[in-house]
C-alpha cells in the first residue's frame, strides 16, 4: 500500500503546465512596495495635484523591472486621499509625482536632467558608486533592501521629505 | 522522568527561505520592509513566496505586538505549531502531533541561528534555557513537515529556526523593562561599530517567572529565574561576511515534581559563521560552534552536555535551470549523567555520540513556472549507522497570485541516550536494539492572494510512521521492560492561515490546524503503556488575531486562541484571550500593557503521565522599552 502511494505520488508530482512569466524576485517586490509607501512621507507643492482626490502617479521610465508585481502591490492603495496609479513611460512626461527610472547610468542621466527642478520624487536603483541617482536610490545591503536619500536634490525639485523617512535612510545628503 | 525521555533528532540544518507575498509586504510598515531578508541562508536571490513547503514566518514585529515575553510564547503565533504550557518553566511544543511534556516532542528540530538546541541526552528541547532578548529576534521560521528546509533537514514533523538580527540592525542603547504580577524581566543592550567594516552588540538580561497553580488552586513550587548575557560581532568586507556570537546563562528552578529545594541550570555557547558570496548567486559558507548545557536537580541528578559542531555548505547556480546546494557536517556530543537516589541511570554514565552528514539538493526549473527540488541527506550516527533522508518537492506558480506545491519526503528520528542506555534496576533494561523511528510524508499546499487584501496558505499532509518507540514487557515475566520500536501508523491533517486587511489601519489574521492519528502496536508487541503514550494531541486548534493602529503612535492587538481537548491524560479544551495596548510615547520610548489568558482566572493546557497538572493563571504586565 505504501509503495503504491509512493508511486502514485511520483506520477501526480509531474504535472507540467504551459509557459508563463519569469519568476519575480522578492527584492523587486520590496522595491515596488516601497515606491508607494514613500508617498506619505513626501510633501509635493500644492499645484502638483489637480484635486485633493486626484491620482498619485508612480511612473516607470525605461525597462520595467517590476512587472505585474508593482500593479499588485499598489492595487487599492492610497496616499492621503490620492489613489495610487501606475504608468509606464518610454520617456519622462508631466503628471508624475513619483518616477522610477530604470537602466544604466547613461540612460538614467538624461531622464533625471530633463525633470530636474520639477516636483517629482525620482527613484533609482543604481549601484551606489555611480554618480547618477534619483532623490531616493535603492541599495541592497547585507541581505536587505535599503535606500539612500539625496535631500539636496529633493530641495531642488521643490519637495519636502519628512524627517522620519530621512532617519530610516541608510545615508542622507542633507539639503543646504 | 523514567519513560518520559523522548529522543530528538541529531541533526542541525540551515535556515529555510523566508517567504512573503506581495500582500504581506504591503502590510508591513516602512521600517519593517527594511528588515525583510531577501535571500535565504544560501544567499541566493529568493523567489517571491515560492518555497514548496508549509512555512510560517513569525516576524520580530509580530512578536512585539503580541507582547510575547519568551520564545515559547512567541511560538504560539504559528498556527502550524501546538504550544502548550505545562508549568512555569516547561512547554510542550510540536508540529503535526506527538506532543509530550517532559521535553519537547522529539519529532521537531529547533535551531537558534543554525545552532541545534535539543539535548541528545534528555531527548528534546529545554525551553527554559532557550532565551534571547525579545528585541534581538529578527524572525522565527516555522516549517511543518519533514525536510523542513530545502536542504534535507531530518526533522520528522517540523523545523523551528530562530534567527536573531545582525548587530548592524541593533545599534545604540536599549533598555527593556517588564513588570507584572507573576513575571518580571529587565534587559539592556548596547550596539556599536568596530572600525569601518564591523558592528557589535552586547546584552544582559534577567527574568523571574512566577509559579503556576496546582489543580486545586494552590501555588505550585515551580517558579524560576534566569540571567543571561551575550554578544554578537558582524564583520563584512567585499564578498566575505563573518559573524561571531555567544551567550552565557544561569538560572535556578524549583524542582518539579519532587518539590524540595532548588535546582540550577546553566550553560553557554560560542559560534562562528563565515560566508563568501562568489557571484552569480553562488556562495560558500561554514559554521562552527560549541555549546554546553548543564542541569543540577535537587533530586541529585546532574546532567551535562557538551556539543561540538562543524557545518559547511556550497551553493551553485547554473544558469536559470539549476540551483544546487551541497554540504556536510560533523557533530560530537559528549554527555555525563549522574543519577539521583531512586532514579534511573545511564550505562555508560558518560558517552560521546558522533554524527556526520552529507547532503545535496538541486532545484530545477522544469518550465518557466514550475520548479522541482530534490535532495538527499545521508547521516551516520553512533547508534544506528547510516540513515538516508530523501526529499522531492514540486512548486507550480499557477498565476502571479497563486502557488501550488507538493512534496514527498522521508525523515528519521535517531535514538538518544535515554532510548538506548537507560536502566532502572529491576524495572527497565535499556533498549539495545532500539532503531530509528521513521516517517514518509506526503504533502500538498496552496499559497496565494485570492483577493487583493487577502493572503491565504493551505496545506494538507499524510504521514506514514514506522518503528515508533514502545516499552516492551519481556514475557513471561513483565519486568524488566525493554525499549523497542513496535508501534506504527499514520497521521493526517490540514493547516491553514490567512491575513486580511480590513482597512489600512486594521488587519485580521487567523489560522487553524487539524490532526487525526491512527497508531497501533505491531503484532507481537507487549507495549506496557499503549498508543496514547506517544503523544497527547488535540484534534484541532485555531487562532484569530486583530491588529489595529490608531494613528501613528497607538497599537492595539487582540488574539483569541482555542485548543481542543487533549485525549490522554485528558485536558479540557480551552479558549484564551490575549491583548496588548502599545503606545509610542516618543520616537525612543514605547510603553505597553499586556494581558494574557484574560478570559479565565486559570486553565490547564497540558497533562502528562509523569508530571502533576498545573494551571496557568490570567496575568497582566506593563512594559517600557527605550531605544537611543
Amino acid at each position: 500500500m505504501r509503495t503504491l502511494l509512493a508511486r502514485l505520488a511520483t506520477v501526480l508530482l509531474f504535472a507540467i503546465p504551459g509557459a508563463g512569466h519569469a519568476q519575480v524576485a522578492l527584492e523587486y517586490a520590496i522595491k515596488a512596495t516601497y515606491l508607494y509607501k514613500f508617498a506619505p512621507f513626501v510633501e509635493w507643492p500644492p499645484t502638483s495635484f489637480e484635486s485633493p482626490t486626484a491620482a498619485l502617479n508612480i511612473c516607470i521610465v525605461g525597462a520595467d523591472p517590476f512587472g505585474a508585481t508593482l500593479d499588485q502591490a499598489a492595487a487599492g492603495q492610497r496616499a492621503a486621499e490620492h489613489p495610487i496609479a501606475i504608468r509606464r513611460l518610454a520617456s519622462p512626461a508631466a503628471g508624475c509625482q513619483i518616477m522610477f527610472v530604470a537602466g544604466p547610468a547613461d540612460v538614467i542621466a538624461p531622464v533625471l536632467d530633463a525633470i530636474r527642478g520639477t516636483p517629482v520624487l525620482t527613484v533609482t536603483d543604481a549601484p551606489s558608486g555611480a554618480s547618477t541617482h534619483g532623490i531616493i536610490n535603492f541599495v541592497v545591503e547585507a541581505n536587505h533592501v535599503r535606500f539612500d536619500i539625496d535631500d539636496e536634490a529633493a530641495a531642488r525639485n521643490g519637495l519636502v521629505i519628512s524627517s522620519k523617512l530621512l532617519r530610516l535612510a541608510r545615508a542622507v545628503r542633507q539639503r543646504p | 522522568m523514567v519513560l518520559a525521555a523522548i529522543p530528538a533528532l541529531a541533526e542541525g540544518a540551515d535556515g529555510a527561505p523566508a517567504t512573503k507575498t506581495v500582500e504581506e509586504l504591503g502590510q508591513l510598515s516602512i521600517e519593517e520592509l527594511a528588515n525583510v531578508e531577501i535571500t535565504s541562508v544560501s544567499r541566493r536571490p529568493e523567489p517571491l513566496s515560492q518555497a514548496p513547503a508549509a512555512i510560517y514566518v513569525i516576524t520580530g514585529d509580530d512578536i512585539r505586538r503580541a507582547g510575547a515575553e519568551s520564545i515559547p510564547e512567541a511560538l504560539r503565533l504559528a498556527p502550524n505549531l501546538a504550544v502548550a504550557r505545562v508549568d512555569a518553566s516547561t512547554y510542550a511544543i510540536t508540529a503535526r502531533g506527538f506532543n509530550h511534556s517532559t521535553a519537547t516532542a522529539n519529532k521537531l528540530l529547533v535551531m537558534i541561528d543554525g545552532r541545534t538546541v535539543y539535548s541528545p541526552l534528555f531527548a528534546g528541547v529545554f525551553w527554559d534555557v532557550q532565551n534571547t532578548l525579545i528585541d534581538d529576534i529578527d524572525r522565527i521560521e516555522v516549517i511543518s513537515g519533514p525536510g523542513g528546509t530545502l536542504w534535507g533537514a531530518n526533522a520528522v514533523n517540523g523545523v523551528i529556526n530562530i534567527v536573531t538580527r545582525s548587530s548592524a540592525d541593533t545599534q545604540g542603547a536599549l533598555v527593556d523593562l517588564r513588570e507584572g504580577a507573576i513575571d518580571r524581566s529587565a534587559g539592556v543592550r548596547y550596539g556599536g561599530t568596530l572600525g569601518d567594516n564591523a558592528t557589535y552588540r552586547i546584552y544582559a538580561m534577567g527574568f523571574e517567572r512566577g509559579h503556576t497553580l496546582t489543580l486545586d488552586g494552590h501555588g505550585a513550587r515551580d517558579s524560576w529565574d534566569n540571567v543571561q548575557s551575550g554578544f554578537r560581532v558582524d564583520w563584512k568586507e567585499a564578498a566575505d561576511a563573518v559573524t561571531v556570537q555567544g551567550d552565557l546563562y544561569h538560572g535556578t528552578v524549583e524542582d518539579v515534581p519532587l518539590e524540595v529545594d532548588q535546582g540550577a541550570i546553566g550553560g553557554g555557547n560560542l559560534m562562528a559563521r563565515w560566508s563568501r558570496d562568489l557571484g552569480n548567486g553562488s556562495a560558500l559558507s561554514a559554521q562552527v560552534y560549541y555549546d554546553r548545557a548543564w542541569r543540577d536537580l535537587s533530586s541529585g541528578i546532574r546532567a551535562v552536555v557538551d556539543t561540538y559542531d562543524f557545518d559547511a555548505q556550497y551553493g551553485l547556480v547554473l544558469g536559470r535551470a539549476h540551483d544546487l546546494v551541497v554540504g556536510g557536517g560533523y557533530r560530537a556530543t559528549r554527555d555525563t549523567f549522574q543519577p539521583g537516589p531512586g532514579t534511573g541511570f545511564l550505562d555508560p554514565p558518560s558517552r560521546t555520540l558522533q554524527l556526520a552528514n552529507l547532503f545535496a539538493q538541486d532545484s530545477v526549473a522544469l518550465a518557466d513556472r514550475v520548479r522541482l527540488t530534490f535532495g538527499l541527506k545521508l547521516e551516520n550516527n553512533s547508534y544506528t549507522g547510516l540513515e538516508y533522508m530523501p526529499d522531492v518537492r514540486l512548486a507550480w506558480q499557477v498565476s502571479d497570485t497563486a502557488l501550488l506545491w507538493s512534496a514527498v519526503s522521508r525523515a528519521v528520528r535517531t535514538p538518544s541516550r535515554f532510548d538506548r542506555d537507560l536502566f532502572i534496576t529491576g524495572i527497565l533494561a535499556g533498549g539495545s536494539s532500539f532503531e530509528s523511528e521513521d516517517v514518509v510524508a506526503y504533502e500538498v499546499g496552496y499559497r496565494g492572494q485570492p483577493l487583493p487584501s487577502l493572503s491565504l496558505s493551505v496545506s494538507a499532509f499524510y504521514n506514514a510512521y514506522d518503528n515508533l518507540r514502545t516499552v516492551e514487557a519481556t514475557s513471561p515475566v513483565i519486568f524488566p521492560l525493554v525499549i523497542e520500536n513496535r508501534m506504527e501508523g499514520n497521521g493526517y491533517g490540514v493547516e491553514a492561515w490567512a491575513t486580511y486587511a480590513l482597512a489600512p489601519w486594521w488587519r485580521i489574521s487567523g489560522g487553524l490546524s487539524t490532526l487525526h492519528k491512527n497508531l497501533h502496536l505491531e503484532s507481537g508487541s507487549h507495549d506496557a503503556f499503549g498508543v496514547s503514550f506517544a503523544g497527547n494531541d488535540p484534534d484541532f486548534q485555531f487562532q484569530l488575531r486583530s491588529s489595529m493602529n490608531f494613528g501613528p503612535d497607538v497599537e492595539f492587538d487582540v488574539e483569541l486562541r482555542h485548543v481542543d481537548d487533549l485525549p490522554s491524560p485528558p485536558v479540557l479544551a480551552y479558549t484564551a484571550l490575549d491583548a496588548r495596548l502599545g503606545w509610542h510615547v516618543t520616537d525612543q520610548l514605547e510603553l505597553a500593557i499586556v494581558g494574557s489568558d484574560l478570559s479565565d482566572p486559570s486553565h490547564q493546557e497540558f497533562a502528562s503521565p509523569t508530571l502533576p497538572g498545573r494551571e496557568i493563571e490570567r496575568s497582566l504586565y506593563l512594559s517600557a522599552v527605550w531605544k537611543s
